[in-house]
């Protein structure tokens, strides 16, 4: 349950640099195991964690034709939400709507780092994120779609229902197939990964640079870290509860998203649209079919 | 003259005030399992804006970005043109920039409204203004094709208003009740579920949400960086809202 007694500082900077540490070399593994399906050496596992410290000690240089001071608290609102989100998720059991929120606000932030540089790249970027808004689709799906069979949607609530009456994942495998489109839209090289895409340079990304970049950065592996826990507790949570067994899940799962990612080619924007609506309706149906 | 008497029963209002409060608390059930512990309520008779921390993180984020949004300076574009060996920049001219700067801070107040409210009518009317200020955001721009965009987006929401207050009216007409603690603990029925499926066809398209967003992208090509943004918050702020506000009422 939700109280703010449970609030003790040390136990949630812990978490967040747990969070990140492991997020980081799970996002490591992402571009090993990539990189070896492809035929590559690929890099170290620690790269990109080394590849995020870097940026902290780069010269930070902000374009004169950027917007002041939204080009640098657009980046921090986006590590910031995903801290929240780790706060509300794995330390206090919270709503999942909360999550769903963060998730959010992660696509306005995407968006207003892209046109916060002035950059025609990044602006192509956001303008893409404001496309890719229809994953709101399995967003509405899977919390309602949640609710509906466990009456919940605290992730505690989540987590005693299936203890009791066995793996979501089992029950609605639809709706776990919608939320995991949701993760994979926001995991590196991405098929729905068009707000970066290498056609429009780095994306919203383009213009940001030194320890921006760096914040940027440790957002993105929080997102990747809080989505993969979400996912593991809300269709695993009765079968995994040791933090081992969650280290476990997340590996496995990132292996898996890695040979998606590396197997499948970043679809068209429209296509990206139309391919998560259709998960959002299978989802839809699995509820309607028991 | 016959003198009146006109001296209040202060121990009568606060009997049905604490009644009230207590039928409420006791029907919050649906909200506390969707939203968290209850942390606050204001109970103005059946209508109580009630804050959780679903409600708290939601206010929170808002004015973070209101207060950023406001008081950031519209982004630079570099301009080049054929034949011409000089790069130019454009920003937005002051005047559009205070008016639009305006439009913002009204939709971030009109988004509180939207995230708190206990009351399925003011959140319609919190949507609808969100949706007035955002067209007020883009009304000043001199390009053709955002103007275009913004005027189907008018469009769309007159159209999706109707929607949006028939389904408010509906629920209002069969359960007697707009309060959304009250809506919480009701059965759900087939009028109701119309009611509902209405109200999410209206929010949609107010917040320009899937499938009408076709024409906030095209909005969005404009100039003015930090309101434009906040097109794209009240969307999803309205997106966030409408997922509780049906899960509630079902």
């Amino acid at each position: 349950m939700y109280y703010p007694v449970n609030f003790n500082l040390i136990y949630i900077l812990l978490e967040i640099i747990t969070a990140f540490i492991f997020g980081g070399l799970l996002l490591g593994l992402h571009r090993k195991v990539m990189a070896r399906i492809q035929g590559r050496p690929g890099p170290p596992i620690v790269q990109h964690l080394l590849h995020t410290f870097k940026f902290y000690i780069k010269e930070l240089s902000i374009p004169n034709t950027s917007s002041m001071p939204l080009y640098v608290a657009i980046v921090l609102a986006m590590d910031a939400v995903w801290i929240l989100a780790l706060i509300v998720g794995p330390i206090l059991g919270g709503s999942f709507l909360i999550i769903i929120m963060c998730y959010a606000v992660h696509k306005v932030a995407e968006h207003g780092i892209g046109l916060a540089s002035g950059s025609p790249y990044t602006k192509l970027g956001s303008t893409r994120a404001v496309l890719s808004a229809t994953a709101e689709m399995p967003l509405i799906a899977v919390p309602a779609l949640v609710f509906f069979k466990t009456d919940t949607l605290l992730l505690d609530g989540i987590i005693n229902y299936q203890i009791v009456n066995g793996s979501l994942f089992t029950q609605l495998p639809l709706v776990a197939l919608a939320m995991f489109v949701l993760v994979l839209s926001k995991t590196p090289y991405s098929p729905f990964g068009i707000v970066w895409g290498k056609d429009i340079v780095s994306g919203y990304k383009t213009e940001h640079f030194g320890v921006i970049r760096g914040v940027m950065m440790m957002g993105e592996i929080l997102a990747f870290f809080a989505l993969l826990w979400c996912f593991i507790t809300i269709f695993f949570g009765g079968i995994i509860t040791a933090p081992l067994a969650y280290m476990v899940a997340m590996t496995g799962i990132t292996v898996i998203l890695a040979f998606i990612c590396a197997l499948t080619p970043m679809v068209a924007p429209y296509h990206a649209v139309m391919i998560q609506w259709i998960f959002a309706i299978l989802a839809v149906v699995n509820v309607l079919l028991i | 003259m016959e003198e009146r008497n006109l001296t209040i029963d202060l121990d009568l209002f606060d009997n049905i005030y604490r009644n009230l409060s207590v039928i409420w608390c006791i029907k919050m059930n649906d909200i506390v399992d969707i939203n968290g512990l209850i942390i606050g309520h204001f109970p103005f008779v059946d209508i109580v804006p009630y804050i959780t921390p679903f409600s708290l993180a939601l206010v929170a984020t808002i004015v973070t970005f209101t207060v950023f949004l406001a008081i950031s300076n519209p982004e630079y574009r570099s301009i080049t043109r054929f034949k011409e060996d000089v790069v130019r920049k454009e920003t937005v001219e002051k005047k559009e920039a205070r008016f639009r700067r305006f439009m913002t801070i009204l939709c971030g107040v009109a988004l509180i409204g939207v995230v708190t409210t206990g009351d399925i009518f003011n959140f319609a009317l919190f949507v609808s203004l969100t949706g007035i200020s955002n067209i007020g955001i883009f009304a000043g721009i001199k390009d053709t094709h955002v103007l275009d965009a913004a005027f189907q987006y008018g469009l769309v929401l007159m159209i999706c208003s109707l929607p949006l207050f028939g389904g408010v009216a509906l629920i209002l007409a069969n359960t007697g009740t707009l309060s959304l603690g009250v809506l919480g603990n009701l059965p759900s029925n087939q009028i109701i579920n119309v009611g509902r499926t209405l109200l999410l066809i209206g929010a949609v398209g107010e917040g320009a949400l899937a499938p009408f967003f076709a024409t906030k992208v095209e909005m969005i090509r404009a100039k003015g960086a930090p309101f434009i943004n906040m097109m794209h918050l009240s969307s999803l702020m309205v997106f966030t809202r409408i997922i509780e506000l049906l899960l509630i009422l079902g």
